[in-house]
């Protein structure tokens, strides 16, 4: 038995480890060392009078641990919760959404050709009823809200995956530092997931990874470096800042840096173009390990950070800087590539501009190749990023990326996943990685369900992940829905109240978004519109299951500089097609009942679940939207 | 088509100054015989947020047009000309000239080729363009431009822009005329038109070959409230064509009207061979909460059993539920409908009938439907 096999088994047996022997030159033992060994902290309880050595280990049991809450992991453990998996969700600081968060600000950006559904859409309009303000600490507490009211999903905050516990190839459970409550945590867990995007549990548990940029000739990327090297794109911090009214001096840190503009400027993405929110190509890289070089660096970010700032505010050149000031400014960098693992299948820049058919694809993604340069400002020689080349249409996002080869009950998502450094420089847009962690909580559940791992999920239950997906909302291009159990499909007629544009017949298609001028959806001549489905004998229903419209060629987002989208005219509410009041009908033995009632809807997907009814037809009546005069719909589904 | 045509000096000096605020004094100087309408527009690719006072002229021969910038940019880089734009009376987009010796430029300083220029008309004459729903931000991030926020450069683009919609290296261009051709300016064109037309013109206007003219006349009815029965007369024959807006706003039209006009048109209008019609009318009756007058009752009831259809049979169904009394001659006749072969039909037809009261024989076909078909219900 290996040290850390005897570990979590005694601690399971004993609770509390600390009384445990510790092997002395085990290793990394000097963590267990500073985490277990309590023997001389004597808590004195002044209100009982009892002195004793405060219990600092916990044990706690799931189906799904995921970890890290960025944009992927959370999608990936309210996916997992939902399908039935009782999961959590380590944070390893105290708010979410990860580069999203107001730490460092960054804009949740999709495929710029068509907006992604599913789990991340429900979380931007919600965004929009508590957050119209757009404030990025305001943004932290919706996610807050939105996580931790989802049946079946703890999380766990301020809580660090430290070390992965093994069982040969499969992960037993994660050592987790729960740094405000000095809790040593082992979470055993049945499916893994690692969205921390620098992967510390993933690689502890030996999961193969790559760093650093592939050669050209190794999968053939033509915009790949000659020769494979170690650079990753590097990290950054934002910043934003306030119009004061009045000028307002600016005097620089000590440590800043002095800023190159003649030589910075030459290359036209390197401008000041605004001064509102930061600029992206202030960024530093490592060529070795951007981990370890973590602290350095953000030492340098600041110190070239302030150095710019200090070149707009003092050498004439902004006149519009005069009254403005810095109200924040990022004190942890956000970071774009660390660790990627490597899956049965690695995603490739071939696999971006071609857009091949995945039979596996879990979503997709559009972005273009934007790889920002080796070393970022400290490399001023070469362009900030090189906007390679863009891909035209959306492309396939496949599963064999989002799972490790050589441990089997490891999932990923989000930038760490199994792609060449020249895929990563698309798919690491926000959006992307949260199709990729609704997949994978998907699949956590499939797998628990059927007691199996990713890979035999992949290659034998693949059609029933992509059929919960697009159930759930999630677009996946060229696969439409061909859901059996879904009885809506077998109805034999279904009516509508009227139709400005589209078929009722489309609700079923299994597509539920328009593609261009391919038209998937059912609109009614205004509201109070009703959809009758009726069905040749009665058929039992407890679930009736609409998807509405949010318009996905219109941006959502909000933004760190408020004023743009106000600028922009973004609608900066829930979006006014989608419905807001329905209600529906079963006909049971020629009678109407209501069964089931939605009021103040602000997602696309619309799930309504009732008492089981045997019923001849269904009637749907549309009621009321959020704005829009027309009810507008592209799926309905009823399940037994 | 390609207009480039030299005009009057004196009134194109003072088009010019369209792009500032215009005095009214600078708009007399203009030809006597065309009107001047000052108008008020913001258009969507403008900087700031004012709204513009236009110089719109109308000529003798009832066109409208308007000389406008042919390009708004946001970084100040592009080459602004002044492109004539003409509607017809109703608002719709013609044509455009330019000035002779003007010609348009593309993002790289290229000239228009013929090509670009009948691609311009193609992309002007669209009403439907995709340009409809872009703000200028995603056209402006198409070209290339920076967008500070996001991590690069091309994430702005909202929607990628066919190669048939748009010209390449000229997508501003293409935006901003657009707006100028199919924004907000059509609806004043056509107010402008209303106010100055009577029931005669619109009349016509309904006779007209052309949809758009039809539709315009049905519009200003609306707003007029206008119901004279030859209108009427005309409006029924127009329901006969093909044109799905046209038959909708006509529908919307006639529900505008007093009660009785519009239950005997819509009955006029039931007596159709073609079930759609049929289905919108009885549609519209059950929407608009209509109490049918016994007249109606049997003019819907001669159409019993041409009704072919489920969803007509419920909606006439549903219909009679609406209704406050209900007279047993109005209940007989429905039982035909249980011998359907349709089962969703006889089904219905049965679950109406069911809360009848029925008589002694009626009941008995009641029972021996319920019998046989127990495994429907
Ligand atoms: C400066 C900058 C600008 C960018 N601009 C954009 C943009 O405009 N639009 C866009 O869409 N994308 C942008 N990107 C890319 C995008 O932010 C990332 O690719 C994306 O956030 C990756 O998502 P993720 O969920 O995989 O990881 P992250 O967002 O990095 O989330 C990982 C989370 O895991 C947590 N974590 C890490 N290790 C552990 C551990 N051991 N235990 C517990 N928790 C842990 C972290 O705290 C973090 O919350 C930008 C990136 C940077 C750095």
């Amino acid at each position: 038995m290996k040290r850390r096999d005897f570990f979590v088994k005694g601690a399971l047996g004993v609770v509390a480890t600390s009384l445990l022997p510790v092997v002395a030159n085990a290793t990394p033992s000097s963590i267990d060392i500073t985490l277990s060994d309590r023997s001389k902290d004597k808590w004195l309880q002044v209100g009982s009078g009892k002195q004793g050595i405060p219990n600092r280990e916990q044990i706690v049991n799931a189906d799904v641990l995921v970890i890290g809450a960025g944009m992927a992991g959370i999608s990936a453990a309210v996916a997992a919760a939902r399908n039935g998996a009782k999961t959590i969700l380590v944070q390893d600081r105290p708010v979410l959404g990860g580069n999203a968060s107001s730490e460092m600000r960054v804009t949740v950006n999709g495929a710029p050709q068509e907006r992604e559904t599913g789990i991340i859409e429900e979380i931007l309009i919600e965004n929009w009823v508590y957050n119209k303000q757009e404030s990025y600490p305001v943004w932290d507490h919706v996610l807050y809200n939105y996580i931790t009211r989802q049946p079946n999903l703890e999380l766990m905050l301020n809580t660090q995956a430290l070390e992965a516990i093994m069982d040969g190839d499969k992960i037993k459970a994660a050592i987790c530092w729960q740094s405000t409550s000095e809790t040593r945590f082992t979470l055993n867990a049945k499916q893994f997931i690692d969205c921390s995007g620098d992967g510390l549990l993933a690689a502890t548990a030996g999961a193969e990874y790559r760093t650093g940029r592939e050669g050209k000739k190794e999968f053939g990327e033509s915009y790949a470096p000659d020769q494979a090297d170690g650079w990753t794109m590097g990290d950054c911090i934002m910043m934003i800042t306030k119009d004061m009214g009045r000028p307002m001096p600016f005097k620089a840190p000590d440590y800043a840096l002095p800023f190159d503009h003649e030589t910075a400027f030459k290359d036209k993405h390197r401008r000041i173009k605004q001064v509102k929110e930061g600029f992206w190509w202030i960024e530093v890289a490592s060529e070795y390990d951007i981990i370890a070089d973590r602290e350095q660096n953000r030492h340098k970010l600041m110190a070239y950070f302030y150095g710019v700032w200090d070149y707009i505010k003092n050498s004439g050149d902004f006149p519009e800087a005069e009254n403005i000031a810095l109200d924040w400014v990022g004190s942890i960098p956000g970071r774009r590539e660390s660790r990627r693992f490597m899956s049965d299948y690695i995603l490739t820049q071939n696999d971006i501009l071609n857009d091949p058919h995945f039979e596996d694809a879990i979503g997709f993604g559009g972005w273009s190749l934007d790889e920002h340069n080796p070393g970022g400002i400290e490399n001023l020689k070469e362009p900030a990023s090189y906007f390679h080349q863009k891909s035209e249409k959306v492309y396939e996002v496949p599963y064999g990326i989002l799972y490790s080869k050589n441990i089997e009950n490891l999932s990923f998502a989000g930038r760490n996943a199994s792609l060449t450094h020249i895929a990563l420089s698309s798919t690491r847009i926000i959006s992307t990685c949260a199709l990729m962690g609704q997949a994978v909580g998907t699949g956590a559940a499939i797998c628990l369900q059927k007691g199996i791992n990713p890979r035999e999920l992949r290659s034998k239950y693949m059609n029933e992940l992509q059929e919960q997906l697009l159930r759930d909302d999630v677009f996946i291009p060229n696969r439409p829905a061909k859901d059996s159990n879904d009885l809506a499909k077998s109805a034999m007629a279904i009516m509508a109240s009227s139709t400005l544009s589209g078929d009722t017949k489309l609700l079923v298609d299994g597509v539920s978004r328009d593609r261009g001028e391919e038209i998937h959806h059912w609109e009614a001549d205004g509201l109070d519109a009703e959809l009758q489905l009726e069905w040749k004998k009665p058929v039992k229903i407890s679930k009736v299951e609409l998807k509405g419209d949010t318009n996905v060629l219109r941006r959502i987002m909000m933004h760190k500089n408020p004023q743009k989208n106000i600028q922009n005219e973004q609608i900066l509410d829930v979006p006014p097609e989608l419905i807001k009041t329905a209600s529906v009908e079963a006909r049971v033995k020629g009678q109407w009942l209501e069964v089931a009632k939605i009021e103040e809807n602000i997602t696309r997907l619309m799930k309504t679940s009732f008492d089981q009814v045997s019923t001849t037809a269904i009637r749907i009546k549309l009621k009321e939207t959020w704005g829009a005069k027309n009810a507008k719909l592209f799926e309905i589904r009823c399940y037994s | 088509m390609i207009f480039l045509r030299c005009r009057n000096i004196v009134l194109f000096c003072c088009l010019l100054l369209t792009f500032n605020k215009l005095a009214v004094a600078d708009i007399l100087l203009s030809s006597s015989k065309e009107k001047l309408h000052e108008v008020i527009y913001k258009h969507p690719a403008q900087k700031d947020s004012s709204q513009m006072h236009q110089i719109l002229f109308e000529t003798e021969a009832k066109e409208f047009y308007m000389d406008v910038a042919s390009v708004y940019c946001f970084e100040d880089v592009c080459k602004i000309d002044t492109i004539r734009i003409y509607w017809n009376r109703i608002g719709k987009y013609q044509r455009f000239e330019l000035q002779a010796g003007i010609a348009l430029e593309k993002a790289n300083g290229e000239l228009f080729t013929d090509q670009d220029y009948k691609k311009l008309h193609f992309i002007l004459n669209e009403e439907d363009s995709p340009f409809k729903n872009i703000r200028i931000e995603s056209i402006i991030s198409t070209q290339g431009a920076e967008h500070s926020d996001v991590d690069g450069y091309s994430g702005a683009t909202a929607i990628e822009l066919d190669e048939s919609v748009s010209i390449q290296g000229a997508v501003l261009t293409s935006y901003t005329l657009w707006h100028w051709a199919n924004g907000d300016l059509v609806k004043q064109i056509r107010k402008i038109t209303g106010e100055a037309t009577n029931a005669d013109d619109l009349l016509t206007y309904l006779r007209n070959s052309e949809a758009d003219y039809k539709l315009f006349a049905l519009e200003q009815l609306m707003v007029r409230k206008n119901f004279e029965a030859r209108l009427i007369e005309e409006i029924k024959e127009q329901y006969k064509g093909n044109c799905l807006p046209l038959k909708r706003n006509i529908i919307s039209y006639l529900e505008s009207a007093p009660k009785e006009i519009y239950q005997n048109v819509m009955l006029d209008l039931f007596k159709s061979e073609d079930s759609k019609q049929r289905i919108t009318c009885l549609q519209s009756l059950l929407h608009t909460n209509s109490n049918l007058s016994s007249d109606a009752y049997s003019k819907l009831y001669r159409q019993l059993n041409n009704m072919e259809t489920y969803q007509e049979v419920d909606l006439f169904l549903s219909l009679l539920e609406k209704q406050s009394q209900e007279l047993e001659a109005r209940i007989a006749p429905l039982y035909s409908l249980l011998a359907n072969s349709n089962i969703l039909i006889s089904r219905r037809a049965f679950w109406f009938l069911e809360r009848k009261n029925a008589s002694k024989e009626q009941q008995k076909l009641l029972n021996d439907f319920a019998k046989k078909n127990k495994d429907y219900l």
